[in-house]
């Protein structure tokens, strides 16, 4: 409802033609059977809990239940819920095949305080680049070295001059 | 008799005049013709030393000119992309395939309306490296191409950012396997916010689509913190391609 957008409140007019009211779009990505995937993955993945996600994302456990039955919940405590969902699906998923699939790991990888907050840490606070961020960091520690020398050269058979690599 | 140098002029130096480059290509009746190409804004990439050597008077085509483009300038300022973005906050590139002029100094002398010394010492060691990368470059391998193809779309997203003011250019690194794994590399200014930029690279990472490959390696560094290894050893990635002009990247051999 406090999503609703009612163009007269904003125009002070009313057009006889259309609704007066518009009603939230709903977002690719953010449709029940989506949310109940994701969170069907991201609970595999780390062996959370329904509360423990809904700490993460910051709702409550009976919202992260309903989303699991591909209902939305009708009063989360948090309405931003879906977007934090998807955000933390996007990292968990990709932690997880880095980790070679293995919940543990995936668990070590996500709650490293080693370097600082952990990645659940960020993810509570709702900052999902520096949740990446530490948990690629606990997986792969960045070596100590200051200058950045990589791991990963060519292969030879990748290499060529111009003009074949404009082609 | 005093030499260009003497003069003022430098490689970096912006020089506005109407000169008339010119190309081969084949036009419609099927006989190789010259294509003129009219342009007022250039920049000399002769070496300082070489126009120390030059007489004001010679007349030798022996300076070396690029043109300078102002439309639809690239993101980031470029190391080994395509395109070379001389100043941040300024419209002004150029780009790798353009055509070159070859003017003698007296010609140069007399055809230059406008000049001004516009890059600094920084943005003049950034021409100069990517004036001399530019022809050793890798080339993405065919297995890549659709991954690379994302990060260049990903990259994209965020070609407005003003974060990317402060990038100097965008590195990978890839290692096969059952999940392609990336490594980003940022090369920075050294006035850039180095944690924004990691940040930005995280939310560029999580852009790209998983089952094409996962960034698992990011890092950011100024040039004294980058080593050549990681310049010679890496793709480069700028906002709107990676290595390749056109609307996608392609595969090397293709």
């Amino acid at each position: 409802v406090q999503q609703t957008y009612i163009p007269a409140l904003s125009t002070r007019q009313l057009n006889a033609y259309e609704l007066p009211y518009e009603l939230p779009k709903a977002e690719a990505g953010s449709l029940p059977a989506d949310a109940a995937r994701m969170v069907t993955d991201v609970l595999a993945a780390t062996g959370w809990s329904a509360r423990t996600l809904a700490d993460v994302i910051g709702t409550t456990h009976p919202t992260v239940r309903a989303l699991l039955r591909g209902h939305f919940a009708a009063m989360p405590r948090n309405r931003d819920y879906q977007r934090r969902l998807k955000a933390t699906y996007e990292i968990i998923s990709r932690i997880f095949t880095l980790a070679g699939r293995d919940v543990g790991r995936t668990n070590t990888a996500l709650r490293d305080q080693g370097r600082g907050p952990s990645a659940v840490d960020y993810l509570v606070q709702d900052r999902p680049n520096d949740a990446y961020l530490a948990a690629i960091r606990s997986l792969r520690p960045p070596p100590q070295d200051r200058l950045i020398i990589g791991s990963r050269p060519l292969s030879p058979q990748g290499r060529t001059t111009d003009p074949f690599d404009d082609e | 008799l005093p030499k260009l140098y003497d003069r003022g002029w430098r490689q970096g130096t912006l020089l506005r005049a109407e000169l008339e480059a010119h190309g081969w290509v084949v036009g419609d009746g099927d006989q190789p013709r010259v294509d003129p190409l009219q342009h007022g804004l250039w920049i000399v990439v002769t070496q300082d030393c070489d126009l120390n050597s030059l007489d004001e008077a010679d007349d030798v085509t022996s300076v070396e000119l690029r043109p300078v483009f102002e439309e639809n300038p690239p993101q980031t300022l470029g190391i080994r992309s395509r395109m070379l973005k001389l100043m941040p906050g300024m419209p002004y590139y150029l780009q790798a395939q353009s055509r070159r002029e070859m003017i003698s100094p007296a010609g140069l002398v007399k055809l230059t309306k406008d000049r001004e010394k516009l890059l600094d010492d920084v943005r003049l060691t950034a021409l100069k490296t990517w004036l001399g990368k530019r022809y050793d470059r890798p080339a993405v391998p065919d297995g890549f191409v659709p991954l690379a193809k994302a990060i260049a779309t990903a990259m994209k997203g965020h070609r407005h950012d003003r974060i990317l003011d402060g990038v100097r250019d965008v590195l990978v690194q890839f290692a096969d396997g059952d999940t392609i794994r990336v490594s980003m590399f940022a090369v920075v200014t050294d006035e850039a916010n180095k944690d924004e930029v990691e940040r930005l690279l995280a939310e560029i990472a999580q852009d790209i689509p998983a089952e094409l490959g996962i960034v698992d390696d990011i890092a950011v560094g100024t040039s004294a913190e980058v080593s050549l290894k990681v310049i010679e050893d890496s793709f480069a990635v700028d906002a709107t391609d990676i290595t390749w002009r056109g609307e996608a990247p392609r595969g090397a051999l293709q």
